[in-house]
């Protein structure tokens, strides 16, 4: 479990941004599809046939590859694409202490993965994914994202055998991210996404979620973005945008834009980085349907706010589909930068 | 898998099993894609957990052209015999709560079309041997303000039963404070998240004085012949109940008032607050021990 990243030159950080005057910049929401070898090595790995070092090595250059694929295809604001991750709950409880992992446990249908269970303290002893943002990084000259799982989100993801209170153990987790989000700008992250997707679904339980934010963004020196989905908005809308972060990330396309309907009772006050793909179907979104939504955004939310994304991670869609839809997201937004 | 799940119920010594429910992909997907009239769409989370169901989009007269659930409980008693197995249906308020109605008629039009529909497969259910079927009801507790309409809905539901007993489980939260409500409704037994309803009462929840007071006022208000299936074990945490202190603090005074506050004595059947498939197998068979463990102490002092 030690080391989790790749060897990098440990050089001063050196802060990039996307271009003054962007509009419409171009990201994703973190992860991207495990190739095929990927996929095979982790399986590999768990069954002890393959050694970490090995792993690490393929994750190294699926890494690498994601970034190129990225740069190819024109967005603007990179990730690393995940690749040594596993469940986006359960990859920070591996390595943080205080946790196990449990067995198996249904998402839906036939997907399953292991979850994350609270057994001690948590605790921050070390940088989680620092050494692999610097690897990232230094794979191109465009600015990339870190991405982190909020507090809120892996307490409402893991069984809790210590805590007995849904605050205290979102509130001590919302310390540990905070000192993994501090390394991260340490370390050059200039944009860093704290993951909630966990938020939209107990609107009971919005001001202990806005909370655990306000622990790990209060004065951090980055640009701050959450991403949220797949939950009843209407209940926690505009409550939602108390959330102390500059930028919302949100799934749009599943729900048929329904989102837009919801902005218009109230008016959405921060950045929108508006969800145009939808990532839970095999559907190739043509360029125009993409620019349609695009377009709608650009009804309810100012040019200067609004940034251009998936709903939600590609991870579970084929890297074919995943480029596909990528390919026809920035080309629709390109034609709409024609037209501003 | 059936088979396995059946088995691992009967092991852990559970007098009345489940099909497991292996072949549900989601609670809600799975009964509306059986219906006429729903289209299903995309991936929501379901409730509070994470986990994800395929929402059904009500596009057109919903009805039943055929059994969606008869042909798995018939494999499943057959297989589980001499055991009995209790057969599950999602209920009409929750089915059409979860749906989205593009049809643009209503929740309360499309609530009881379900009911309708289901009525049928109940009654099919019950031509296949099922005594015991369970309508599982999340939303209400979710949503209180639709008990008129739960009432409603149950009526049309189990409508035409000769044989079979019905049990509603209010799962997803304390039902308590819809007692009242569920205390008038034509079911053999009410089904209630104990641990949800104990948790809201703070730190006394936690106490012998907490669970013999929910006992007190379930027994004020459950009527004479309706009997209660208790969610006592936690189904949505790994932490493992450790059986005397969960029967000393938590089932034992439930019991106890319940003997003490009505006449006659109500059929209770214990089980864990919610369906096992939130949990890690190892960790699910460890709850349906504990649980067992829990019913031998209640028989020894009860029965």
């Amino acid at each position: 479990m030690n080391d989790t990243g790749p060897h990098t030159r440990p050089d001063a950080p050196e802060e990039r941004a996307l271009p003054p005057g962007l509009l419409l910049p171009l990201s994703t929401i973190g992860s991207f599809p495990k190739p095929e070898r990927l996929k095979r090595a982790r399986a590999g790995f768990a069954r002890g046939e393959l050694d970490a070092e090995s792993l690490r090595g393929i994750e190294r250059e699926e890494t690498a590859a994601c970034i190129r694929l990225q740069e190819d295809l024109g967005l603007e604001l990179l990730v690393d694409g995940e690749m040594y991750r596993g469940d986006m709950t359960t990859y920070f409880a591996e390595n943080l202490e205080g946790f196990r992992i449990s067995g198996l446990v249904r998402s839906y249908g036939n997907r399953y993965y292991r979850k994350p269970v609270v057994v001690g303290e948590v605790r921050w002893s070390r940088p989680v994914t620092v050494e692999w943002f610097r690897f990232a990084r230094d794979q191109t000259a465009l600015p990339v994202k870190a991405i982190l799982t909020g507090p809120y989100t892996m307490m409402d993801w893991a069984f809790d055998e210590h805590y007995g209170s849904r605050e205290s153990l979102a509130l001590a987790l919302a310390d540990v991210i905070r000192r993994e989000a501090e390394a991260l700008v340490e370390a050059g992250a200039r944009y860093v996404q704290i993951d909630e997707p966990a938020i939209s679904v107990r609107p009971d339980e919005i001001d202990l979620a806005i909370r655990a934010m306000h622990r790990v963004t209060e004065g951090l020196r980055a640009r701050t973005i959450t991403h949220i989905c797949y939950g009843d908005f209407a209940a926690i809308y505009p409550r939602l945008l108390d959330l102390p972060v500059e930028q919302f990330t949100l799934e749009m396309s599943n729900s048929d834009l329904g989102l837009l309907d919801l902005f218009k009772t109230s008016p959405f006050t921060k950045e929108l980085g508006a969800g145009v793909l939808d990532v839970h179907s095999h559907a190739i979104e043509t360029v125009e349907v993409v620019k349609n939504r695009i377009l709608a955004a650009l009804k309810v939310v100012p040019v200067s706010r609004l940034y251009i994304n998936p709903d939600c991670g590609l991870k579970t869609r084929t890297p074919e589909e995943a480029e596909a839809k990528l390919r026809n997201m920035v080309a629709a937004t390109r034609e709409v930068r024609q037209t501003l | 898998m059936t088979r396995l799940a059946l088995r691992e119920q009967a092991e852990a010594g559970l007098d009345i099993m489940t099909d497991g429910q292996i072949r549900w992909h989601d609670p809600v997907s799975h009964v509306a894609r059986g219906l006429t009239g729903f289209r299903i769409e995309g991936l929501l989370r379901y409730f509070d957990t994470n986990t994800y169901y395929r929402q059904p989009a009500a596009v057109g007269p919903i009805g039943r052209e055929r059994p969606v659930l008869v042909e798995a409980f018939r494999f499943a008693a057959g297989e589980a015999a001499p055991r009995p197995v209790k057969a599950i249906v999602t209920g009409p308020l929750t089915l059409s709560r979860l749906s989205r109605d593009a049809r643009g008629r209503g929740r309360h039009h499309l609530t009881l079309e379900v009911a309708s529909a289901l009525n049928r497969e109940l009654k099919d259910l019950e031509a296949a041997g099922a005594d015991l079927i369970q309508v599982d009801e999340p939303a209400p507790a979710w949503l209180p303000a639709d008990a008129d309409l739960l009432r409603l809905a149950m009526r049309r539901l189990v409508a035409g039963l000769t044989s079979a007993r019905v049990i509603l489980s209010i799962t997803f939260g304390d039902a308590t404070p819809l007692l009242a409500e569920l205390a008038t409704l034509p079911v053999a037994l009410v089904g209630l998240d104990v641990l949800a309803a104990l948790g809201r009462m703070g730190a006394a929840g936690a106490t012998c004085d907490g669970a013999a007071d929910l006992g007190t006022r379930l027994a004020s208000v459950i009527p004479p012949g309706t009997g209660l299936l208790l969610g006592v074990i936690d189904g949505r945490n790994t932490r493992l109940e450790e059986p005397n202190a969960t029967y000393e603090s938590r089932v034992r005074p439930i019991l106890a008032a319940l003997r003490k506050g009505s006449e006659p004595v109500p059929e209770v059947h214990l089980a864990p607050n919610h369906g096992l498939e939130f949990l890690p197998r190892d960790a699910a068979r460890a709850k349906m021990t504990a649980l067992a463990a829990l019913r031998d102490r209640a028989r020894q002092e009860f029965a």
